[in-house]
């Protein structure tokens, strides 16, 4: 009888270790697809979103006074930029996280959720009325960007700080076409 | 003495042994069951139960290819036989494995791949990879492809245990749970993930820019080898883009993926500009809003595409195979009761409600 007792009890406490160690672990690794869906989001040019407020990164841009970063928390700055946007949201595949774009006369918003909280995922200027901290707007020739943020180290004009990734998109003639702030895929 | 050691080591046996199988029942009772809501997960073991059927047609892929090509209608318009083995954001060296854990049990005639997933360059998601992986059977083929697919974060014990990975659902079970511990209903027709239910496509917002244009390099690698697999095992390879317009397929990556295609000799189409010779009402043959198609658009993108196959390719119309036919039948017979109970959901609710991310688990 003591001897079935210990066995049971030694069953007992290697399941309860067993899920001991798991608890003590990530608990980020559990599925959150099976609790609504939330884990990391990925915009519409398949790139991954990065981790809400661990993004860092001095990259930012000022808009209607608005102080505007990627991984920051996008409901404050969704509210202080009033609401003359237009929206559009959709799932992820398999319902994966909402995909939420807040589209205003001269940027362009994009968001993704984690544990139930919209952080900014991307900021694309639309047009020449707005400008980067820097001085750079579309329209700027690429010597302008140069000037502005240094050599990029590459062809491309893409700047990375932290988590933040700011691109100059330019045309065959080296003029600014778009600019876009991101934060850094995986 | 000798028998006190040979009594401990028996009575750490079944002590051991007991631990394994609650260890089992415990994991049995807790991965996800994929039955109600999002039932993605469930899509990749499916195929091991059709496996009495050929499947001449094999399709690749995400999203695009299991909610927008209805393989009965493939069945019924055109004889062929097909099996969809999709799962959520496949991504490239996914297709390719399972691809070659397809070729373990049989070798299609043709392999149609959706190219959309060449938007991912890199592992993106612990959640999809395990939708992905779950369902595959142990193999090393198995092994490699989670290798392939793990981010940074993941590890190679959270698939072979997978109750390290979803110990902590032990509060949100539900009756599926426990109803479906030990074996699972089928949540698609042949890898075809069907929806009834009619959403408009409204207005997509503008795309987001391109900082680079290029497609990854490691997306276009897995693709060749993609290709060079078909090509190992003689199978025709044919490239698609699924008609639906969100998310974006930009014209950058389209012009890479017709460059890489002509140079292998790989037909390629862009179904996207084709909406109007498909017949597609995007009004009405979508069930939301145009990121995927309902029934009634996967059934004309499958005539296209099943047009397009028998007109190329050497495919046996197994209409005529009564032995193959009669198991078709059966499949083609749950088609329509999954519409008619959808159809009737939505005359009672005004939508359906057991199917979609918010179906109850009762």
């Amino acid at each position: 009888m003591k001897k079935i007792k210990i066995l049971g009890i030694t069953v007992l406490c290697a399941a309860v270790m067993s899920l001991g160690a798991c608890s003590s672990g990530d608990e980020d690794t559990a599925p959150e697809v099976l609790s609504g869906g939330e884990t990391k989001a990925v915009s519409d040019d398949g790139q991954a979103a990065g981790g809400g407020s661990e993004v860092t990164g001095s990259y930012h841009l000022v808009y209607r006074d608005v102080e505007l970063a990627p991984g920051a928390e996008a409901d404050p700055a969704i509210t202080s930029l009033g609401d003359d946007y237009s929206y559009f949201e959709s799932p992820s595949c398999a319902y994966q996280g909402m995909d939420k774009v807040y589209t205003y006369d001269s940027i362009i918003i994009r968001t993704y959720t984690m544990d139930e909280v919209d952080y900014i995922n991307s900021i694309e200027i639309k047009d020449d009325t707005v400008e980067t901290p820097e001085g750079i707007y579309i329209g700027c020739t690429s010597d302008q960007v140069t000037e502005a943020y240094g050599d990029s180290g590459s062809d491309t004009l893409i700047y990375v700080d932290g988590d933040i990734q700011l691109s100059f998109i330019t045309d065959g003639s080296g003029n600014v076409t778009g600019i876009s702030y991101d934060v850094v895929s995986e | 003495m000798k028998l006190r050691i040979r009594h401990r080591a028996l009575m750490l046996l079944i002590t051991l042994l007991v631990t394994a199988i609650l260890m089992w029942l415990l994991q049995c009772l807790l991965v996800p069951k994929y039955q109600k809501g999002i039932v993605e997960g469930g899509m990749m073991a499916e195929y091991y139960d059709d496996l009495d059927v050929p499947h001449e047609v094999i399709f690749l892929g995400d999203c695009e290819v299991y909610e927008d090509i209805s393989t009965v209608e493939l069945y019924r318009e055109y004889g062929i036989s097909s099996y969809i083995r999709g799962s959520a954001q496949q991504l490239l060296w996914q297709s390719y494995y399972i691809l070659e854990d397809t070729l373990q049990y049989e070798t299609p005639k043709v392999v149609v791949f959706n190219v959309y997933a060449l938007a991912y360059n890199e592992p993106q998601s612990d959640s999809y990879n395990h939708m992905t992986l779950d369902g595959m059977r142990w193999s090393k083929i198995k092994w490699d492809a989670i290798n392939a697919s793990m981010t940074e974060e993941e590890s190679m014990t959270d698939y072979l245990f997978p109750l390290l990975y979803y110990h902590s659902r032990w509060s949100d079970l539900g009756q599926s749970d426990y109803e479906h511990m030990f074996s699972r209903d089928p949540v698609t027709v042949n890898g075809y993930y069907l929806r009834s239910d009619v959403y408009p496509q409204g207005e997509f917002p503008e795309p987001k820019m391109l900082a680079d244009p290029n497609i990854g390099k490691n997306a276009m690698l897995w693709l060749g080898k993609i290709a060079d697999l078909c090509e190992e095992n003689g199978i025709d390879l044919v490239l698609v883009k699924a008609p639906t317009e969100y998310p974006h397929w930009y014209e950058e990556w389209d012009e890479q993926v017709s460059s890489f295609a002509e140079g292998r000799g790989i037909p390629y189409t862009n179904y996207i500009g084709l909406q109007e010779e498909i017949g597609l009402d995007m009004s009405t043959d979508t069930y939301d809003g145009g990121l995927h198609l309902n029934v009634y658009g996967a059934e004309k993108y499958a005539d296209t595409l099943g047009q397009f196959l028998t007109e190329n390719y050497d495919l046996t119309d197994y209409r005529t195979v009564p032995q193959i036919a009669s198991l078709w039948d059966n499949k083609a017979a749950l088609y329509d009761e999954i519409i008619d109970l959808q159809q009737q959901e939505i005359e009672e609710y005004g939508h359906v409600v057991s199917w979609g991310v918010n179906a109850i688990d009762s």
